[in-house]
C-alpha cells in the first residue's frame, strides 16, 4: 500500500504548482519597447535615460519593524523589575548574569541598578563610562529627584558611551543584555538605559583563507557582524550604501544585516530578501550556511545559488553591480544575492591582474570546471566504450598497465576517486599540523602503492590526480563541492552508456540550470536567456569597456561608467574645457 | 501566459536546432539521392519556397495570434472542423516524433553503442526528455541557445577536418539527375522547413514584426546550414556513394585523419549530437502535450507529459527495422507533410474569408 | 515538497538504467584484442585465408617488445605482434574463429591496413570484399590498402619493424612515406571504394612484397633510376625484409598491373596527390654524372578536357619547383646561363615518362587510374549525358597533352661551385672553367 502510495504520488497529478514565482520584472521601460516592436533583437539597448532616482528612506524608517507583538513594559518600580529580569534570567542558577546595584549621586539618591552578562561586557567601559559618570562626577540637580527629565539628561549628558538606547521593553532589555549591552535601570522609571558595552573575544581581521588571491586586496570577514559591516563600509565609502538589520530566529536571535545600495539595488529585490530573510520561522541560525538553505530557491541542486564570499573587496564589488549583500553575525562569509553560475566561476583576481591574464585565467578556470565533472566519466567512457578514438600506442599502454589489475575499468576510477575525496576530506578535519602529512601520504604513497600492488592502472592516478588539482581550482567552495559531486553521476553514466550516457546528463544538469532561478534571477542569465551583452561573464573584457551593470539585476542605473570612461583619448585637454562634465553626462545618454 | 515568453534570438535558434537536426540523421544521403550531384540545388529550391509557404503561417498569425491554435481553429472553422485540423496537425506530429525518436536511438546504436539493445536507446531518450518537457519551453529554447553554437561548432569542425578529402570534380556534373527531380523534390522537401509549424501550433508571445524576423531568419540560417552540409558531403564523397550510407555525417566523421594521434573522432560528436537530438524530442514532446492541452482546455499540460512519452514509445516500437523507419519517414512523411504543415493555416484562412470573420476586436488592439 | 517527490519517478528510472552497465557494447581494453593488420588470401581448405596481426600489448607497451621479438615465423606465443592466420567463409567469420584460439575478442578497431593477394587482386574477388570491409563499423575508412605480391600471410609475418616497438605506428609510418616519396600511392579504403564506383577514374593501391633480391658481391652496377623498381625487386639487406614500392593498377574491380615506383610519383603528379620526391637523373651536361633534386610540387596540376570532333583532347599542365640536392659535375648550376638547360632536361624528363604512363594506361590497362576522367565530368550537365558519353571509350582514343614546368628555387647550400684540384689536368685553385 506504500508502494501505491508513494507511486500515485510520484507519478501523479494535483494541480498546478502553486509554489509562489518571484521573477524580477523587467523595467517599465524595457516592456514599453518590446511592446512598441522598435527593438533590436531581443535585448532592449541600454541607450534609455536614466532612472530618476528615489529620495532614500530616512534612517529611522526601518528600524519598527521587529518588535510588534510584545506587551511587557518595563514597571515603573525597580524591584518589580528586577524581580522579572532575575526570573527571566534564571538568576539563583545562571553564574553570568550580573545586577549591579549602586545609586546615583542626586538628592533623594535613586537607586539603579546595573545590568550585564559577566563575560560578554568589556568592564573598564563599564567603570569608566557607566559608573564612574553616574555615581561619582554628576552634578545633577539635587532637588530634582527622579523624574523623567532627569533621566532625560542622564541620555543626553552624563553617559560617555558612544551607543546608548532608550528601552521600554522586557524582550529590547534581554535582546540588548543578551547581545553584550549594560542596561541601567532606575527606581521611579518605567524605561531603561542600555550603553554599548560589547567586550567579547573575536577575532582580529586575517587574510581571507579561502579566497586566496596573490594581488589585490587580502583582508577577510571576522566573525563579528560590525567589523564586517564596516569593512564592507571601508570599501564603499557613499551615503547611499544602506545597512538594515533583521532579528532572526525564534529562540535565538541571530543579527543579521542586509546591505545595498539604495540608488543601484532594485527595489523588490530588496524587498524579496528581507521578506525571505525575516520569513523565517526558525529555532536557530548559528551562521549564514543555515540561512542559505532557508532562502534558497532550489535546496536540492547541486550547485548554490547564492555566492558566499569572506573577502570586503569581493562583496563591495557585487553592492556596486547592484547584488544584496546579507551578512550574519558569528560568521566571516557574506551572502550576495542573486547569483548566476558565472559568479561562481569568478575570482575577484581576475578583475586585479591585467586584462590579458584576467582572460588566461577565466579559460583555466572554465577548462577546470568542465575537467572536474567530465575527466573522468570520459576516462571510463573511451577506455570501455570507444577504444577507436584512442590512438593505437596510447590504447596498447592502457591495456597493458591493465594487465594484471584485476578490476574492471568503473571499479578502478570508483576506488581512486573515493579514496581522493578521503583525503581530501581528511586533510580537512586532520588537526593542522597532521595536515600536509596526510596529503603527502594521500597522494604519493597510495598512489605509488595502489599502482605498484596493481590496483589501479597509472594512467588512472593522472587522471584523478588532474580531476583533484582541477576542483580546486573552481574559486567557489560550495560549486566545487557539487562539481565533484556531480562527478560521480558522470562517471555512473558514462559507465552505462559511454558517450550517449555523458551527453545524456550533460543535457538534464543543463536544463536543470536552465530552469534555476536564483532571486528571481534565471540562473544562466545573461548568456540564456539573452540580454543584453555583459562585458563579464566568461570572457572578461577590459575594464574601460564593462560599461553596463548586468541587465539582468534590473538596477535603477543601468549604467557603470559613460562609454567613453577614458575622457583623455576622446578630447584635448582644451576642447574638453569646452564640452565640460555636463557634456559627459549627455554622452552617456546618447550612446 | 508568461512562461511562453522567448526570446527572439532564442526562438530563431530554437527552431533553427530543430529543423537543422536531419543533418544528423538521414537527411544528407536521402537529398543525394534525390538529386545526385545536384542536391544543393534542391535545398535551395525547398528553402526559397518555404520562404514563400511561410507567407501563410505569417498571415495567419497577424490575424489569429492572440488566441491559441486550437481556440482560433476553433473560432475560425467551428468546433467538429476545428478539432478536425487540430487533430491533423497533432497525429502527423506524434508519429513524426516517434519516428525521430526512433531514428536518434538508431543513430546511437549505429555510432557508438553497436551492441545494446534499442530498447535501452529509446528509454533513455524518452526519459531524459520529457523531464526536460517538463521544464517547459523557456528552458528548452535556452537549451537550444546554449546548445547551438556548440553543435554547430562540432558539424563545422568535421566539415572542415575532412578537408584532405575534398575533390572538387565530385561536384560535376553540375545538375545531376537532372532538372525533373531538383523542381520535383524541391517542392516536397519544403517539408524540411516543417518545424515551422511550431510557431502556429504552440502559443508563443511575439511581436508580429518579430514573427517575421523569427520565421524568414530561421529559414535562411537553415537553408545555409542544409547547403554547407550538403555541398561538403558531396565533396566528400561522390554521389553515388553518398547516397549509401544511414548517417552521412558520421561517415564523414570517420574519415577524418589528422595523422596518427587523431583518428576515429566520431565519437566525440556523440556529445553534440545527442543533445540536438534530445532538443528535437523534447519539444516535441512538449509541444504536443501543450496543444493537446489548449484543445482539452485544461490547465496545464505537464499531466499529459507521461502519457504521451509513453505513447510515443509505444510507436516509435512499430517499425521493424531501422530500413523500415528511414523508409517511411523519409520517403513517406518527409514527402508530404508540407501540404500539412504550410496548408493548415492557408485553409484556416480561407475558411476564414470565406466565413467573412476577420480580425477579432481585442486582437486588433494589441 | 509535493512537487519535489515527482521527481523521483525518472530518477528511479534512471538508477533502473544504471543497472544495465555491462548490458552490451562495453567492453573493458584488455578484453579486446586489436587486430593491427589484415592479411586476406585464397583459401586452400576454404573460402579465405585470413591472417591477423594482432598486438600484444604488454610487449608493446613494456618497450621490451624488440629484443623478445626475436623468435622464429610461426611462433605465436610472446612476440610482440603474433599473427594468427585461419581459413573461413568471410572476414567477419574469421574474427570469431580466431578466438577459438585467441581468448580476448578480435576487435578490428585499429586495423591501420588490409592486405590482399594478388590473385584476389587480378581475379576481381579483392575488389567485392571492399564493400564488406566498408560496411562494418569498426574498420577505418582510413586503413591503407595494398596488393601483396607474396603471400599476404607472410608479409605479415616478415612485418617486424626494426625501429618500431608498435606495428601499428610502423605501418602508419609506413603509409605516409607516400608524402616524401612518392614511391607509393596513398590510399585508404574509402577512396578506393569511392573510385571504384565512379566513372572517370580507376583506383590504385600500393604494392606490397617481400624482399627477395639481396645486393650481389660481384658484377659491374649500371644506373637505373630509383623508381624504376618495382616492390620486391630492389637490392637490399638488412631491416624488414618487406618493401612498399610501387602501385597496382585495377580496371573494374580488376588488377591489371604494377606501376612502379616512378610511375607511381607520375600517377600521384597528375592526381594532384604528388607532395615531394627525390628524383635523380643524369646532368644534362656532364653525362655520366648523376644530379639528384627535392622536387616539390609547386600547385595542383592544371588539367582541361575538351570534346572535339576526334574525341577528347586532355591538355594536362604540371608544375613543380626543387632544390638542387647534390651533383656530382661541378657545373654552377646557379648561374642562369645552366639553370634553364637543367630545368628544360628535367621537365622532358618527367613528360617523357608522363608520356609512357599514359599510353600504358590507355592501351595496356585501359583504365584512367590517372583520374582525368573527373574533369571530364566538368563537361555535362547530367549524371544521364555523362552516362551515355562513355568515358572509358573516350580515354583510350584521347589526345593527351602534356606540359611540365619546372623551375629550380634553390640549389641547396652552394651558390657557387669549385672544382676539385686537378693540377695535372691544369685545373687549379679556384679555376672554375665556366
Amino acid at each position: 500500500m506504500k508502494l501505491r502510495k508513494f507511486l500515485s504520488k510520484a507519478l501523479g497529478y494535483d494541480g498546478p504548482p502553486t509554489d509562489r514565482k518571484f521573477i524580477l520584472e523587467e523595467t517599465k521601460e524595457e516592456k514599453f519597447l518590446a511592446a512598441d516592436g522598435d527593438i533590436k533583437g531581443d535585448t532592449v539597448n541600454a541607450a534609455h535615460p536614466r532612472c530618476p532616482l528615489k529620495k532614500p528612506k530616512k534612517p529611522g524608517q526601518n528600524e519598527q519593524t521587529a518588535n510588534e507583538q510584545d506587551t511587557g513594559e518595563l514597571r515603573h518600580t525597580l524591584s518589580e523589575n528586577i524581580l522579572y529580569l532575575e526570573e527571566k534570567f534564571h538568576l539563583p542558577k545562571n553564574k553570568d548574569v550580573v545586577f549591579r546595584s549602586f545609586t546615583i549621586s542626586t538628592v533623594p539618591e535613586v537607586s539603579a541598578v546595573l545590568l550585564y552578562l559577566e563575560n560578554m561586557v568589556d568592564k573598564q567601559a563599564i567603570n569608566h563610562s557607566i559608573l564612574q559618570p553616574l555615581m561619582l562626577l554628576s552634578h545633577l540637580n539635587p532637588n530634582q529627584g527622579a523624574n523623567l527629565a532627569t533621566y532625560q539628561r542622564i541620555l543626553q549628558s552624563y553617559l560617555p558611551s558612544n551607543h546608548v538606547r532608550k528601552l521600554t521593553i522586557y524582550d529590547e532589555v534581554i535582546t540588548e543584555v543578551t547581545g553584550g549591552a549594560t542596561v541601567i535601570l532606575f527606581d521611579g522609571c518605567s524605561y531603561g538605559l542600555a550603553a554599548e558595552t560589547r567586550g567579547f573575544a573575536f577575532r582580529n581581521i586575517e587574510a581571507a583563507r579561502t579566497e586566496q588571491v596573490v594581488q589585490g586586496p587580502q583582508e577577510g570577514f571576522n566573525e563579528n557582524i560590525q567589523d564586517n559591516t564596516s569593512l564592507i563600509r571601508k570599501h564603499l565609502r557613499t551615503e547611499q550604501l544602506i545597512t538594515e538589520y533583521e532579528k532572526v530566529g525564534v529562540r535565538n536571535k541571530t543579527n543579521v544585516a542586509i546591505m545595498y545600495l539604495e540608488d543601484l539595488a532594485n527595489t523588490s529585490l530588496v524587498k524579496e530578501v528581507k521578506s525571505r530573510v525575516t520569513g523565517i520561522n526558525a529555532d536557530y541560525l548559528p551562521e549564514s550556511g543555515t540561512l542559505e538553505e532557508f532562502i534558497e530557491d532550489h535546496t536540492f541542486s547541486l550547485i548554490p545559488q547564492i555566492i558566499k564570499t569572506e573577502r570586503p573587496d569581493r562583496v563591495a564589488s557585487m553592492l556596486i553591480e547592484g547584488k544584496v549583500a546579507i551578512v550574519v553575525d558569528n560568521d566571516p562569509f557574506v551572502m550576495l544575492v542573486p547569483t548566476t553560475l558565472w559568479d561562481l566561476l569568478h575570482s575577484p583576481e581576475d578583475h586585479y591582474v591585467r586584462f590579458p591574464y584576467g582572460f588566461w585565467l577565466r579559460f583555466i578556470r572554465l577548462a577546470a570546471a568542465l575537467l572536474t565533472v567530465l575527466l573522468p566519466a570520459l576516462y571510463v567512457a573511451v577506455a570501455t566504450f570507444h577504444q577507436e578514438m584512442i590512438p593505437t600506442d596510447l590504447l596498447l599502454s592502457i591495456a597493458a598497465a591493465k594487465e594484471r589489475v584485476p578490476f574492471p575499468t568503473i571499479v578502478e576510477v570508483l576506488l581512486m576517486e573515493f579514496s581522493f575525496e578521503l583525503i581530501r576530506e581528511a586533510g580537512v578535519r586532520v588537526p593542522g599540523i597532521i595536515g600536509p602529512t596526510v596529503g603527502i601520504v594521500g597522494t604519493l604513497i597510495l598512489g605509488q602503492a595502489a599502482v605498484a600492488a596493481s590496483l589501479v592502472s597509472p594512467i588512472l592516478i593522472i587522471v584523478v590526480a588532474v580531476t583533484g588539482l582541477s576542483s580546486y581550482a573552481i574559486p567557489s567552495y560550495s560549486a566545487g563541492f557539487g562539481l565533484r559531486f556531480m562527478r560521480f553521476i558522470f562517471i555512473f553514466l558514462a559507465a552505462t552508456l559511454g558517450f550517449f550516457g555523458i551527453s545524456t546528463g550533460l543535457f538534464i544538469v543543463f536544463c536543470l540550470l536552465l530552469s534555476m532561478n536564483s532571486f528571481g534571477v534565471p540562473f544562466l542569465a545573461p548568456v540564456a536567456p539573452k540580454t543584453v551583452r555583459s562585458a563579464d561573464i566568461l570572457i572578461r573584457y577590459p575594464v574601460w569597456s564593462q560599461e553596463q551593470r548586468p541587465d539582468y539585476l534590473q538596477t535603477k542605473d543601468r549604467q557603470r561608467q559613460v562609454n567613453k570612461s577614458r575622457r583623455w583619448l576622446t578630447k584635448s585637454p582644451d576642447q574638453r574645457k569646452d564640452g565640460g562634465s555636463a557634456g559627459a553626462g549627455k554622452q552617456n545618454r546618447r550612446d | 501566459m508568461q512562461e511562453n515568453k522567448i526570446g527572439e534570438t532564442e526562438a530563431i535558434v530554437l527552431l533553427t536546432t530543430i529543423m537543422t537536426g536531419k543533418i544528423f540523421l538521414t537527411f544528407p544521403n536521402t537529398m543525394v539521392g534525390y538529386g545526385g550531384n545536384a542536391s544543393w540545388l534542391i535545398i535551395l529550391f525547398s528553402g526559397c519556397l518555404a520562404l514563400i509557404l511561410f507567407s501563410f503561417i505569417l498571415r495567419f498569425l497577424n490575424k489569429f495570434g492572440g488566441n491559441s491554435f486550437p481556440e482560433s481553429a476553433e473560432n475560425i472553422a467551428g468546433p467538429y472542423l476545428g478539432t478536425m485540423i487540430v487533430l491533423a496537425v497533432l497525429l502527423p506530429w506524434l508519429i513524426d516524433v516517434a519516428m525521430t525518436l526512433r531514428k536518434f536511438s538508431e543513430m546511437m546504436v549505429i555510432i557508438a553503442l553497436p551492441e545494446t539493445p534499442i530498447s535501452v536507446m529509446v528509454i533513455t531518450f524518452i526519459v531524459a526528455s520529457a523531464i526536460v518537457a517538463y521544464l517547459g519551453v523557456n528552458t528548452i529554447s535556452r537549451a537550444a541557445y546554449l546548445s547551438f553554437p556548440l553543435s554547430l561548432g562540432a558539424v563545422l569542425f568535421i566539415i572542415i577536418l575532412t578537408y584532405p578529402a575534398w575533390n572538387l570534380d565530385w561536384l560535376f556534373p553540375l545538375l545531376g539527375k537532372g532538372l525533373d527531380p531538383i523542381l520535383r523534390y524541391g517542392i516536397l522537401r519544403s517539408s524540411d522547413y516543417g518545424e515551422l509549424n511550431l510557431l502556429y501550433a504552440i502559443p508563443l508571445i511575439f511581436y508580429s514584426q518579430q514573427i517575421k524576423r523569427i520565421g524568414y531568419k530561421s529559414i535562411v540560417l537553415t537553408m545555409l546550414i542544409f547547403l554547407v552540409v550538403i555541398i561538403t558531403y558531396l565533396l566528400t564523397f561522390p554521389a553515388v556513394v553518398g547516397e549509401e550510407p544511414y548517417l552521412p555525417l558520421y561517415m564523414m566523421a570517420r574519415g577524418v585523419y589528422l595523422g596518427r594521434f587523431l583518428q576515429r573522432i566520431e565519437a566525440v560528436f556523440v556529445l553534440f549530437w545527442v543533445i540536438n537530438g534530445y532538443l528535437w524530442i523534447s519539444i516535441g514532446i512538449y509541444g504536443f502535450c501543450k496543444i493537446l492541452c489548449d484543445l482539452l482546455r485544461l490547465p496545464d499540460y505537464r499531466p499529459l507529459i507521461l502519457p504521451t512519452a509513453i505513447l510515443i514509445l509505444a510507436i516509435s516500437f512499430i517499425p521493424a527495422s531501422l530500413p523500415d523507419v528511414v523508409l517511411f519517414s523519409i520517403y513517406t512523411y518527409r514527402e508530404y507533410s508540407f501540404i500539412l504543415i504550410f496548408g493548415i493555416p492557408a485553409l484556416l484562412l480561407l475558411i476564414a474569408h470565406l466565413r467573412g470573420k476577420g480580425v477579432p476586436a481585442e486582437n486588433e488592439a494589441k | 515538497m509535493k512537487q519535489n517527490k515527482r521527481w523521483l519517478a525518472p530518477l528511479a528510472l534512471f538508477c533502473l538504467l544504471l543497472l544495465f552497465s555491462g548490458c552490451g557494447s562495453h567492453y573493458e581494453p584488455d578484453a579486446l584484442s586489436y587486430v593491427l593488420l589484415i592479411g586476406i588470401d585464397e583459401g586452400t581448405q576454404n573460402n579465405l585465408r585470413i591472417s591477423f596481426m594482432i598486438a600484444n600489448p604488454k610487449e608493446l607497451a613494456g618497450g621490451s617488445g624488440a629484443q623478445n621479438s626475436t623468435g622464429g615465423g610461426d611462433e605465436v606465443k610472446g612476440t610482440a605482434s603474433p599473427v594468427a592466420t585461419v581459413e573461413s567463409p568471410s572476414l567477419y567469420a574469421a574474427m570469431n574463429m580466431v578466438n577459438t584460439f585467441v581468448g580476448r575478442k578480435i576487435s578490428l578497431m585499429h586495423a591501420k591496413g588490409i592486405i590482399f593477394s594478388e590473385k584476389m587482386a587480378r581475379n576481381g574477388s579483392m575488389a567485392i570484399f571492399i564493400p564488406a570491409l566498408t560496411q562494418y563499423r569498426e574498420t577505418r575508412g582510413t586503413a591503407f590498402l595494398a596488393v601483396s605480391k607474396d603471400k599476404p600471410e607472410k608479409i605479415l609475418h616478415e612485418m617486424k619493424p626494426l625501429l618500431e616497438a608498435n606495428p601499428a605506428k610502423y605501418i602508419e609510418l609506413l603509409a605516409a612515406t607516400s608524402q616524401y616519396t612518392g614511391f607509393i600511392p596513398s590510399i585508404q579504403l574509402q577512396e578506393f571504394y569511392n573510385e571504384s564506383k565512379v566513372e572517370g577514374i580507376a583506383p590504385v593501391s600500393i604494392l606490397f612484397a617481400s624482399s627477395k633480391n639481396k645486393p650481389s658481391e660481384d658484377g659491374k652496377g649500371s644506373l637505373r633510376r630509383e623508381g624504376a623498381y618495382v616492390a620486391g625487386q630492389m637490392a637490399k639487406r638488412g631491416g624488414v625484409a618487406l618493401e612498399a614500392m610501387g602501385a597496382a593498377a585495377f580496371r573494374d574491380g580488376k588488377m591489371v598491373g604494377e606501376l612502379n615506383g616512378d610511375e607511381t610519383t607520375l600517377q600521384a603528379m597528375l592526381r594532384g596527390k604528388f607532395k615531394r620526391g627525390i628524383f635523380s637523373m643524369e646532368d644534362p651536361l656532364k653525362p655520366k654524372n648523376i644530379l639528384s633534386m627535392d622536387v616539390v610540387s609547386a600547385r595542383k596540376p592544371k588539367i582541361k578536357v575538351r570534346l572535339t570532333n576526334q574525341g577528347a583532347v586532355i591538355d594536362a599542365k604540371i608544375s613543380l619547383e626543387g632544390n638542387l640536392l647534390g651533383a656530382t659535375s661541378t657545373i654552377d648550376y646557379a648561374l642562369p646561363k645552366y639553370r634553364p638547360i637543367l630545368e628544360k632536361d628535367f621537365s622532358d624528363m618527367i613528360k617523357k615518362q608522363a608520356e609512357d604512363l599514359i599510353i600504358k594506361t590507355q592501351q595496356e590497362y585501359k583504365a584512367d587510374i590517372l583520374g582525368f576522367g573527373t574533369k571530364a565530368r566538368h563537361l555535362v550537365l547530367t549524371q544521364k549525358q555523362w552516362q551515355e558519353l562513355k568515358w572509358r571509350d573516350l580515354y583510350e582514343q584521347a589526345e593527351v597533352n602534356i606540359e611540365v614546368d619546372y623551375k629550380l628555387r634553390r640549389t641547396g647550400n652552394l651558390f657557387r661551385i669549385m672544382p676539385l684540384l686537378k693540377p695535372e689536368q691544369g685545373i687549379d685553385e679556384g679555376d672554375n672553367p665556366q
